[in-house]
């Protein structure tokens, strides 16, 4: 009883912490995610009837997954500031360290969610028939992309607490992996960190092994994120 | 975290609607444009008396036209021809030589001059007539410049037909809607009267002294190699997009969605909506002072 009780009262605060983080401490997070909705929806209009129905549909996964890269860069660098600035305050009580890397965590994927639904109803909106195009691996491919750089950027922002060090590693993720696609055997193992990439290597389908690496890898980012909120955090 | 959603969806259709608001007050957005210049390959042309008709399938030049099938997009064509004085016609023909009955081929380049557009006409077709009934015409009339009926009955089977506009320069231009199930096919007029022929050797002939000795058989074209007509014509080939009543219905259902899931999480958790907004104006404060 007493148990479910803290587990509500934590949940709670990660709700409220992390939608404080989404409005007010990261920055312009709420509203570059309705504006690259707003995006996604003229990348849908414009590409979408390309090559109907794929590969415009493709380049339209990439621009809005390019863009969400650039709110995950932009959320993570909010909490290097946060870090060196007020966190303190927040750190002291009632927000537990986990919670308070969890709702940067949380944020950011609300963010990711809103963005890709929004591209989905954008389909919706121009033609239903487009969304029959999108195959269910190809969404879980685009929505575990974006969650694994989310978790990376994080990550290395509670580890290295530097802006530079971030724009660094969302340069070499976003851009210098698919230098590494030139290379047949290095592309099959980076394909797990950038599923995205799967959809171009494997006509227009992602491999089930692909996903559930890229599952797997999420799931040990998240277990660093945790262990390093836990470590890495002063109260 | 739900009125992140509701702001992304909302932002979605605010843009929808804006985009089918400008859409629907021009007539229509043209997007992914592709032009060929200068000459266009005839997929058949015949002669009879002064006139010359010239046929050609924009399709052949723009494969993706009208396969999209995306609501509220058409695929549109715009031909126009310009200075048509001096046509280029570029032939294969096929000359047997009398003395061995080996046949050789000489390709032979001719130069029409002189020649009139009388007038340019596109007209669209549904998709199983123009296979089963005017592309059969149309092989029969490619090797045959005399064929002149023939060409006039496959252009008597059009669901459609859009006659060029003259413009004050002496050409002619007109644009073709294209749809998902339509084969467009443009015919060219010549007035042939004062014109004449050139062979490369310099050698002049009349258009009917060209003309009656393909039919005499002493020189021919094929079918397999389509005369080449160079001219000035410009074909673009653009996607118009027009809004449908069911899009600009399913906007205001995504922005009515929007606007829910923003008023719940008002409701739940009691902070104002749009506080980024007064965020925002607070730093715009602070940036004025």
């Amino acid at each position: 009883m007493r148990r479910r009780f803290r587990l509500r009262v934590r949940a709670s605060r990660l709700a409220t912490y992390s939608s404080f983080v989404a409005e007010t401490l990261g920055g312009s997070l709420t509203v570059a995610a309705a504006v690259l909705s707003a995006l996604a929806f003229l990348f849908v209009l414009f590409l979408a009837p390309v090559g109907a129905p794929s590969s415009g549909l493709f380049a339209v996964l990439f621009f809005t997954n390019v863009g969400y890269s650039v709110i995950a860069l932009s959320g993570a660098s909010a909490m290097v500031s946060d870090l060196r600035g007020s966190a303190q305050v927040f750190l002291s009580q009632p927000l537990s360290r986990t919670i308070y890397a969890l709702a940067w965590l949380v944020a950011l994927l609300a963010s990711m969610i809103a963005v890709f639904s929004a591209l989905l109803l954008s389909l919706a909106v121009i033609d239903p028939g487009l969304l029959g195009t999108l195959s269910l691996s190809i969404a879980l491919a685009w929505l575990l992309d974006s969650a694994l750089l989310s978790l990376l950027l994080l990550a290395a922002a509670l580890l290295l607490r530097r802006t530079s060090v971030l724009v660094i590693t969302w340069a070499a993720v976003e851009f210098g992996v698919f230098l590494l696609f030139f290379s047949e055997q290095l592309a099959q193992a980076v394909v797990v960190l950038r599923p995205l990439y799967g959809v171009l290597s494997h006509g227009g389908a992602v491999d089930t092994p692909v996903l559930a690496g890229s599952v797997l890898l999420a799931a040990a980012l998240l277990a660093l994120l945790y262990w390093l909120a836990r470590a890495r955090l002063e109260v | 975290m739900l009125r992140l959603l509701g702001y992304a969806l909302m932002a979605a259709a605010c843009m929808a609607l804006l985009v089918m608001l400008l859409a629907a007050g021009s007539s229509g957005i043209t997007m992914h444009s592709s032009y060929i210049y200068g000459g266009i390959t005839l997929r058949a042309s015949a002669y009879r008396g002064q006139s010359l008709l010239m046929l050609f399938e924009p399709q052949h030049f723009f494969p993706a036209m009208g396969s999209t099938h995306v609501e509220g997009f058409t695929s549109a064509l715009d031909v126009e021809m310009r200075h048509t004085q001096r046509v280029t016609l570029g032939l294969v023909l096929f000359n047997p030589t009398p003395a061995n009955l080996t046949q050789q081929v000489s390709v032979t380049s001719v130069l029409l001059e002189n020649l009139t557009l009388r007038d340019l006409s596109c007209y669209t077709f549904d998709r199983r007539t123009y296979r089963s009934r005017v592309e059969p015409l149309l092989d029969m009339a490619a090797g045959d410049w005399f064929a002149y009926d023939l060409l006039e009955r496959a252009l008597g089977l059009a669901a459609s037909e859009v006659k060029g506009v003259a413009d004050p320069a002496g050409g002619y231009r007109v644009t073709l809607q294209v749809g998902n199930e339509t084969v467009a096919l443009c015919a060219l007029g010549f007035d042939a009267s004062s014109a004449h022929v050139v062979f490369e050797n310099g050698t002049r002939t009349p258009p009917e002294v060209f003309f009656a000795s393909l039919r005499s058989a002493a020189i021919q074209p094929r079918a397999s190699h389509p005369p080449y007509l160079t001219l000035n014509v410009v074909l673009r080939e653009y996607l118009l997009y027009k809004p449908t009543a069911m899009q600009v219905v399913r906007a205001l259902a995504l922005l009515a969605a929007g606007a829910v899931l923003v008023a719940l999480d008002v409701l739940l958790t009691g902070s104002p909506p749009f506080l980024f907004l007064h965020k925002l104006r607070r730093i715009l404060r602070r940036r004025g002072t």
